[in-house]
């Protein structure tokens, strides 16, 4: 949070606590090309009074993420700001609630994974016979580690409406 | 009963939908519910989301109700206050009763505040205030009115067909 009051303070906001019932969504991360930025799709709920029924609406939201504590995936715990930081930026990321392929149970404190505890999985794997090559998630790197060799989500995307034949040149080409 | 289609469409019932117990406390800003199919002893947890969470978002449309499936093995429903706390409760192996008591006893209003709420909303608590739900149901019964047209007709210069021509006074009555 120190980092988040610096990055606010050096665009003339203060962080300021205790203003009052503050607006929180939980949400989950989407590729963002914006700096410093994270953009969350939140669901929503609809009320359709005929059917009475509620309809799924997603609301993206850019927020606040100086060190880009959130990646692609992760749900995380969003926080309206008092006055919004740029003409996109509304929201500041308070905290990472699920990321993604590291998801923690918050009863037990364990690890998880698919569903299952990643302990109650190994025993699974003894028993079946585990593969050599499988995933091992205490030798694997962090998540982030093809960002810049083939993880390229931080970049803004190419839309191509049609393919010149006079224009597109070579580097298009695998 | 619209839509009746689909399983248990009584959950689409506004009788079903007004369950006034189910009005959590302002400071609560999101309730997370998370379970797994097929699961046993996640069912209480599967069966209180099927029933009470569209309860709980039509009398709270300003908290964000959300439910996520299979992310761990235990079940449990996750609340965010307002000041960045949270409360979680584990729901494992709980019938859909044992929840919603839980969640009633902990996370709702009680009984005492819901009254207060609705005492400061009754439009019929004002005596000054006249119409559908209040004590008289017409200006016409309020004292230093006009009464009502239809016991005491009214004078032909305010009935509209005699001032704009479409009748005309029969002054034979008169004499």
């Amino acid at each position: 949070m120190a980092s988040t009051a610096t990055s606010l303070a050096s665009a003339g906001l203060k962080l300021v606590t205790n203003t009052g019932p503050k607006k929180l969504l939980l949400g989950k991360c989407y590729p963002c090309y914006v700096p410093k930025a994270t953009r969350v799709y939140v669901k929503m709920m609809d009320w359709d009074d005929w059917l009475k029924m509620y309809f799924v609406r997603f609301d993206s939201y850019f927020t606040h993420d100086p060190d880009k504590i959130a990646k692609t995936g992760d749900i995380v715990l969003i926080e309206q700001l008092p006055k919004r930081l740029t003409r996109d930026i509304t929201h500041q990321l308070t905290k990472v609630i699920y990321p993604m392929g590291d998801i923690v149970d918050p009863i037990s404190g364990k690890k998880c994974m698919g569903g299952q505890f990643r302990d109650v999985e190994e025993v699974k794997d003894r028993l079946w016979g585990k593969n050599e090559n499988a995933f091992d998630y205490e030798k694997a790197p962090p998540r982030g580690w093809q960002e810049g060799k083939k993880d390229w989500t931080h970049r803004p995307g190419q839309r191509k409406f049609h393919e010149f034949d006079d224009r597109d040149t070579s580097h298009m080409a695998y | 009963m619209t839509f009746m289609k689909g399983v248990h469409p009584i959950r689409r019932t506004l009788q079903h939908l007004n369950n006034k117990r189910l009005v959590l406390k302002p400071f609560i800003q999101i309730f997370q519910v998370q379970y797994k199919n097929g699961v046993p002893s996640h069912r209480g947890a599967a069966d209180f989301a099927h029933w009470h969470l569209s309860q709980l978002q039509y009398k709270n449309p300003d908290v964000q109700v959300i439910t996520y499936r299979g992310l761990t093995p235990t079940p449990f429903i996750r609340v965010f206050f307002s000041s960045g706390r949270e409360l979680l409760m584990d729901v494992d192996r709980q019938t859909k009763d044992d929840i919603y008591n839980r969640v009633v006893t902990t996370l709702c209003k009680t009984e005492k505040e819901l009254e207060e709420a609705q005492k400061k909303s009754e439009v019929a608590e004002n005596p000054a205030h006249f119409g559908y739900g209040c004590k008289r149901h017409c200006i016409c019964e309020i004292p230093g009115q006009i009464p009502c047209p239809a016991v005491i007709p009214l004078p032909y210069h305010m009935r509209g067909r005699y001032r704009f021509g479409f009748a005309e006074v029969d002054e034979s009555k008169f004499l």
